[in-house]
């Protein structure tokens, strides 16, 4: 077997085979890093070339691509805070903030050291692993798979945001809109009103794009530029100590690899699950989890190696079942059946060369990657240094376009624009978003695994001995972090909280009334439909309208109680958090604790900044509707005009849009572009 | 003053640069301009078609020439629509009158229902837009279900890529051999596994519940047919039911009746399948005539896999053409030998065949599709 494992590392050293790798890294490589487009972008656009590519020529190229756009979309997270695709979420959650305190340098070192343990340690494990695999996934059956999701789902909701309240809001609010579509068991159309497009579901990358990016770039029309973002990161620098960040924690690394690894390898979890729970995980053991979502070096250290170590963990189940764990890997089984290889046992056998392969290839791509990206993290970096003005037009086309692939309709940027507006809802009034994906992620899952586990087994199936381990785990994870909760919030009274703090409770108490009458709503649609298609929406919807209404009378009370105490906005756990952050870095002795993050623009801004801020994003999305992808050039060339000020700067960056978008997307990628309501072009 | 006159030369720029983007737009705007000289050119081709067939060939290539036909598949990237498709695009357009180039572009949505409703409705009918989706989308309309907004009977079908036959498996251990033993007075019972409605072990599992008394339990909600194999293979169901050619290519020792560790308990034809002779004959057991009807729609559809259709009304000599040159390509030895390597197993069925196929089923009386409606209606 080493002598296949060798063999097979020499099969992938020949010329052509290596140029194919070296092609698909390149492409990975710059995919990756464009915000809005990700991994399944760019493997859905290339697949039809491996037509004519043999099986291991078509793998490099493919497999390459795909687990590098995971290292470089970690960079974009880090210094743009916009996820490439679902799964490089919680990236976003630590990274993003360190960048913003100027520790960009320090974020890129820490993810990119973490990319390369991670995509190792994965590509390790289905090398070890793929002899042993089938006793492993078949002990576990719908049961297991469901409990897991669960598992999941109270992690995250129990770790992330401020409350567990909100956090169970936001995971019951995503729930709900899995159940957008037609429902799989009877084909009935739940909520999708009279939409054909909404058949088949909400698909994640509208949302994902909306809710990170959309929101993001509003956020940077209104705030303009930040000289004190820029200043921070005017050079690069402290790179090394990212790494050394990143070694330092390599315990935390490893155990957070062994998740993406374990969680990618169950079929029907997959990657976008596995850097929640290594997440979460990474907090539940941390001893400063209160540094979670605020810059934690831990977190970051967490989530990249997770993110990077699912791909291996993804193979396994993709290549000895045929069964893909997630999106990409379904594209991924297209390639099989184009170069006539069959998934299964065969690949431990006849084939057990090309999953070696597999191995290398991932161990190379991203040692490619990553000295790559280290080589040029100046140019890359500067990235962060640029005038925001600068970035939106760019952006706006990019994470646009990346929106419109999922299904090539102009739904596709109306859903990425309501993902925008609730992710700007949720950043004002400090709701965590990225429950909600997993939420999206998984809600399926949930419904569909508890009806086969119920059809197969009644309700005996929480009797299983896995289920019953993995519902104590779950247990716990909900106990430990609300009882942490109480412990700091016993302690932390006597914080002070910025000034901006008093307008949040009445503007939660309005978006908790507004998930209620969804809920309500929701139930209400859906008391007519057959038993099996209204039990999962009305039990979520239920769900949903009872933590909603809790959270609008808790808020209330601490309305009520301050209002008595005539305090100016006193600290409560549950609302402290965005501007008190000036903790000490306890990860670095005798380090100077990191300037304070500035609060988000939602929270401060005036109703002239909004009113700028949503009349540019109108005017652009008026002039894509008009005139198709050509008002992004329009819009560029009229944002630009305005804020720098310069007609010939203006005109160059429009030129630039135009050309990108025609050469770049449409012509190498081959992605179609929107086309406007007037015939004109 | 001075913003009176920013705004003047704004404008001034707007509309020089609104000019230059339409000038531009002629070089770069390609697929749209030929799609709209292809509508403007249309009356005199459709005209056309009563005149002699060289002439009429002569008219194809000249449309034909130097356009782009853009295969709409309704299924996703990688799937087995989309590989054919691809496929054909590599190697079809040399059979083609004027030898236009093919694109692929996946419109996934709804089961494929999408790209259906928009290939009747929105398409170009002028012979550039071929769509294919599943071939089960007749079963939507014939139910009456929500969402449909085509009739599969007006399309132009230039062809359907196999003809495929169902068989169920079940575990030896099961202790069902044959569907009979499901059947009274034995009753055994027997755990199918189905993905949803429409897919065979839904439709077949109901029937025969419905028509044979089958004690079957049918277990619904996995996620396509490799994790089908898995819960069979977990042991958590006994058995399920999938197209032959689909199960062979994903376990080799399927192939006739190999695996001494399953059985065939039945073959959904209305004819003899040589490949599992053992098999039971599911269409001798029916005894009532309209059930047997029934049972002949609910098979018909495996005869029709990966069809391929113009929009309603297009011209007629296009059509022609294309179904030709489809036969060409179908026996060009180069196509073949990349359908081999894709495992995938293609035996063409001609356009006539697709349109005469979906006119039988609506001509099916009407009695004979209601108890259609009734055996198979998710609402059961």
């Amino acid at each position: 077997m080493l002598e296949t494992f060798l063999s097979s590392l020499a099969d992938l050293l020949t010329l052509q085979t290596f140029g194919f790798m070296l092609l698909g890294t390149a492409i990975g490589f710059i995919v990756g890093i464009l915000p809005g487009l990700g991994g399944p972008v760019a493997l859905a656009t290339m697949l039809p070339f491996v037509f004519v590519m043999s099986p291991i020529e078509g793998f490099a190229f493919l497999l390459s691509m795909l687990a590098v756009t995971g290292t470089t979309s970690d960079i974009t997270s880090v210094l743009l805070g916009i996820p490439g695709d679902a799964s490089s979420v919680t990236t976003v959650l630590d990274g993003h903030p360190m960048a913003k305190r100027g520790e960009a340098g320090r974020a890129l070192g820490i993810v990119l050291t973490t990319s390369v343990i991670g995509a190792w340690f994965g590509a390790l494990v289905l090398g070890l692993i793929m002899p042993v695999i089938r006793p492993i996934v078949l002990s576990f059956g719908p049961p297991e798979l469901l409990m897991l999701a669960i598992l999941g789902l109270t992690f995250v909701a129990a770790i992330m945001g401020r409350s567990l309240v909100k956090g169970l809001i936001v995971v019951a609010f995503g729930l709900l809109l899995t159940t957008i579509g037609a429902d799989p068991q009877s084909g009935i159309p739940r909520y999708t009103f009279g939409q054909l497009y909404l058949w088949e579901g909400l698909n994640i990358v509208p949302v994902v794009v909306g809710l990170f990016g959309g929101a993001e770039v509003l956020a940077m029309i209104m705030s303009r530029s930040s000289p004190e973002y820029e200043q921070r990161n005017r050079k690069i620098v402290g790179v090394l100590q990212g790494v050394r960040d990143a070694f330092r924690h390599w315990w935390l690394a490893l155990r957070a690899s062994a998740i993406g690894v374990g969680a990618g390898i169950l079929p029907g979890l997959g990657g976008v699950a596995a850097q929640f729970i290594a997440y979460s995980h990474a907090q539940q053991t941390s001893r400063h989890p209160e540094e979670f979502g605020r810059g934690s070096v831990e977190g970051l250290v967490a989530a990249g190696g997770a993110n990077n170590s699912k791909e291996g963990g993804q193979l396994v189940p993709t290549v000895a079942f045929g069964i893909p764990g997630s999106g990409q890997m379904a594209i991924l089984l297209g390639a099989f059946i184009i170069m006539g290889i069959q998934p299964g046992p065969a690949m431990l056998s006849e084939n057990l060369d090309l999953t070696f392969s597999m191995v290398w290839i991932i161990i190379l791509s991203n040692l490619l990657a990553v000295s790559v990206a280290f080589a040029f993290l100046r140019p890359i970096g500067r990235v962060a240094q640029v005038d925001t003005d600068f970035l939106v037009p760019g952006l706006l086309a990019l994470l646009t376009i990346g929106a419109f692939t999922a299904n090539n309709s102009t739904a596709d940027i109306v859903v990425m624009l309501a993902a925008t507006l609730v992710g700007v809802l949720f950043i004002r009034y400090d709701w965590p978003r990225a429950p909600l994906i997993l939420a999206l992620v998984l809600g399926g899952e949930v419904e569909r695994q508890f009806f086969v586990s119920h059809q197969l087994y009644g309700w005996e199936w929480v009797q299983r001995p896995i289920v019953l381990v993995l519902g104590a785990v779950t247990a716990l994870g909900l106990l430990v972090p609300w009882l942490s909760r109480r412990r700091r919030a016993s302690t932390a009274v006597a914080r002070p909280v910025s000034g901006h703090g008093p307008k949040l409770p009445a503007g939660q108490m309005t978006l908790g009334l507004v998930m209620a009458f969804a809920a309500g709503s929701a139930v209400l649609l859906a008391t007519d439909w057959p038993f099996r298609s209204r039990v999962f929406p009305i039990g979520v919807a239920g769900m949903l309208l009872l933590i909603a209404v809790v959270s609008v009378v808790l808020d209330g009370i601490y309305l009520t109680r301050r209002r008595a105490e005539r305090v100016p906005a006193a600290a409560s756990p549950r609302l402290r958090g965005v501007g008190d952050s000036s903790f000490p870095d306890h990860s670095v002795a005798g380090a100077e604790p990191p300037p304070t993050l500035p609060p988000p623009a939602y929270q401060t801004a005036s109703a002239r900044l909004w009113a700028t801020g949503v009349g540019w994003l109108g005017s652009c999305y008026l002039a894509l509707w008009l005139f198709g992808a050509w008002g992004f050039v329009l819009f560029s060339l009229a944002y630009l005009r305005y804020r720098l000020g310069s007609w010939l700067g203006a005109l160059a960056y429009a030129a630039g849009i135009w050309a990108f978008l025609q050469f770049f997307v449409n012509g190498f990628l081959g992605i179609r572009l929107p086309f406007g309501v007037l015939p004109f072009i | 003053m001075e913003q009176s006159s920013n705004r003047l030369r704004s404008i001034t720029a707007l509309s020089t640069l609104v000019l230059v983007l339409a000038a531009c737009a002629d070089d770069g705007g390609d697929s749209a301009e030929e799609e709209g000289n292809g509508g403007t050119a249309e009356p005199a081709d459709v005209d056309s078609t009563d005149e002699a067939d060289g002439d009429s060939t002569d008219e194809v290539a000249e449309f034909y020439e130097g356009k782009t036909i853009t295969i709409v598949v309704g299924l996703s990237t990688g799937g087995s629509f989309d590989v054919i498709a691809r496929l054909l695009a590599e190697h079809m357009p040399q059979y083609i009158p004027g030898e236009p180039n093919i694109i692929v572009e996946n419109m996934t949505g709804a089961g494929s229902m999408v790209a259906a409703n928009h290939v009747f409705n929105v398409a170009e009918n002028d012979g550039t837009v071929i769509g294919t989706f599943l071939g089960s989308l007749i079963n939507q309309e014939v139910l009456e279900n929500p969402g449909v907004e085509y009739a599969m009977d007006e399309f132009e079908w230039l062809f359907a890529g196999g003809n495929n036959t169902g068989v169920c498996i079940a575990r030896a251990d099961s202790g069902v051999e044959t569907l009979e033993d499901t059947m009274p007075p034995e009753g055994a019972e027997l755990r199918l596994a189905y993905t949803g409605p429409g897919s065979p072990g839904f439709d077949y599992g109901l029937y025969f519940e419905e028509v044979l008394g089958s004690n079957l339990d049918l277990i619904g909600g996995y996620d396509g047919n490799a994790e089908v194999r898995l819960a069979v293979e977990r042991g958590e169901v006994d058995g399920y039911c999938v197209v032959y050619e689909t199960a062979i290519a994903a376990h080799e020792a399927w192939e006739g009746a190999g695996d001494p560790e399953f059985n065939y308990i039945v073959h959904l034809g209305t004819s003899s399948f040589d490949e599992v002779p053992e098999a039971t004959y599911a269409y001798d057991l029916i005894e009532d005539e309209a059930d047997k009807q029934v049972f002949e729609v609910m098979v018909a559809q495996n005869e029709i896999f990966w069809p391929f259709a113009f929009p309603p009304d297009t011209p007629q000599d296009r059509v022609d053409a294309l179904r030709l040159a489809a036969q060409e390509t179908f026996d060009d030895p180069g196509f073949q030998a990349a359908v081999d390597e894709s495992g995938l197993i293609v035996s063409p069925v001609p356009g006539d065949d697709v349109q005469a196929f979906m006119e039988r089923i609506f001509a099916t009386p009407a009695p004979v599709l209601e108890r259609f409606r009734e055996l198979l209606s998710p609402d059961q």
